[in-house]
């Protein structure tokens, strides 16, 4: 047990923070408390010992990953080329104002469309005015 | 997972050989993630097929709000978060055996009773080989916690986020898995570790 006889509930909550105090996340009084509690209990710090080994052990796997099986690669460059797939990664249309991004294209032609005619609306109607001046 | 993007552009513009390249240069740590998340070597490799195919789908409109390393870990992620509860409903349904169900509370003494007890592991070779053998004997939902918060390195918020839980029960998660590997793993006989 521990060293002072504490309440096991307090080990409990001391050791229910050993993921966030490993990786650093824990502030505040939750650390405050949880290291006071360390000091006391010789059982605890045992454990977070072995709990800072573990966490060693598991980011040492993030340099060690599985290796792909073999024809892995190949089976998915297969599927690349096959002509269903390839056509919904196309080349973007010759001409679009934006290939990657086809809605960006509808909106730019949309808005060129209204402003053209609008000008075009505009300048009818200063033509139509100078002329009802002059008649 | 680190990405070039001036392969994605070459993707995007259409280069000639460009998706290849893409998939050459990344397929290795997708396939990683999805064994550890799956810890079956069989639907890692089709999970990371699904992958593939949802970039080749989508690649032409990503948008670069985020990095597509970034992108392309979530896609890896919810890939293989579907499948698992995939495999959850099969189970249920009777037609797979063999995985703890994911998104419920596992039954741990029989798990501990079916997976490898600290003797068979201590005799594993090394420290990372037998985290990597009690890696695999997790309750589906703790290995997710587990392989994004302690072997990818992400925060307690982006696993959260990513598996669509709150922070609390990622932490709850976690500390669980931790006792229990910790056992496995190390040997620690810890008493106070599972909540009563």
């Amino acid at each position: 047990m521990t060293d002072n006889r504490e309440p096991p509930r307090f080990c409990r909550e001391a050791r229910s923070q050993f993921p966030a105090l490993t990786a650093g996340e824990l502030s505040g009084w939750s650390l405050h408390v949880t290291r006071a509690h360390l000091r006391r209990c010789s059982d605890c710090s045992a454990e977070l010992a072995r709990q800072e080994q573990l966490a060693e052990a598991l980011a040492s796997l993030r340099t060690q990953p599985p290796q792909p099986p073999p024809g892995l690669l190949e089976h998915l460059l297969a599927r690349v080329d096959q002509r269903s797939v390839r056509s919904r990664a196309a080349v973007p249309a010759r001409g679009a104002i934006s290939g990657a991004r086809p809605g960006l294209s509808i909106a730019f032609l949309t808005v060129g469309a209204a402003a053209s005619t609008g000008v075009g609306y505009g300048i009818w109607r200063g033509v139509r005015a100078v002329r009802n001046r002059r008649t | 997972m680190e990405v070039d993007p001036a392969l994605v552009r070459a993707c995007q513009r259409g280069e000639a050989g460009g998706l290849d390249a893409l998939i050459r240069a990344t397929y290795a740590d997708v396939y990683a993630l999805a064994r550890r998340m799956l810890a079956d070597p069989d639907e890692a490799a089709d999970a990371t097929q699904e992958v593939f195919v949802r970039v080749m789908k989508s690649v032409l409109g990503f948008r670069g709000d985020s990095t597509f390393g970034t992108w392309l870990h979530r896609v890896t992620v919810n890939v293989c978060l579907t499948m698992l509860r995939k495999r959850s409903r099969a189970r249920e349904a009777g037609l797979v055996a063999g995985h703890a169900p994911f998104g419920l509370p596992a039954d741990e003494s029989a798990l501990a009773a079916r997976g490898p007890q600290p003797d068979e592991l201590a005799a594993t070779a090394d420290l990372a080989a037998r985290s990597e053998a009690a890696l695999a004997t997790l309750p589906e939902d703790a290995r997710a916690v587990v392989v994004l918060r302690d072997i990818e390195g992400l925060s307690t918020k982006e696993v959260a986020e990513l598996l669509g839980v709150t922070e609390t029960v990622v932490k709850v998660r976690l500390h669980r898995a931790h006792t229990r590997l910790r056992a496995l793993v190390i040997g620690s006989d810890d008493s106070f570790g599972e909540p009563a």
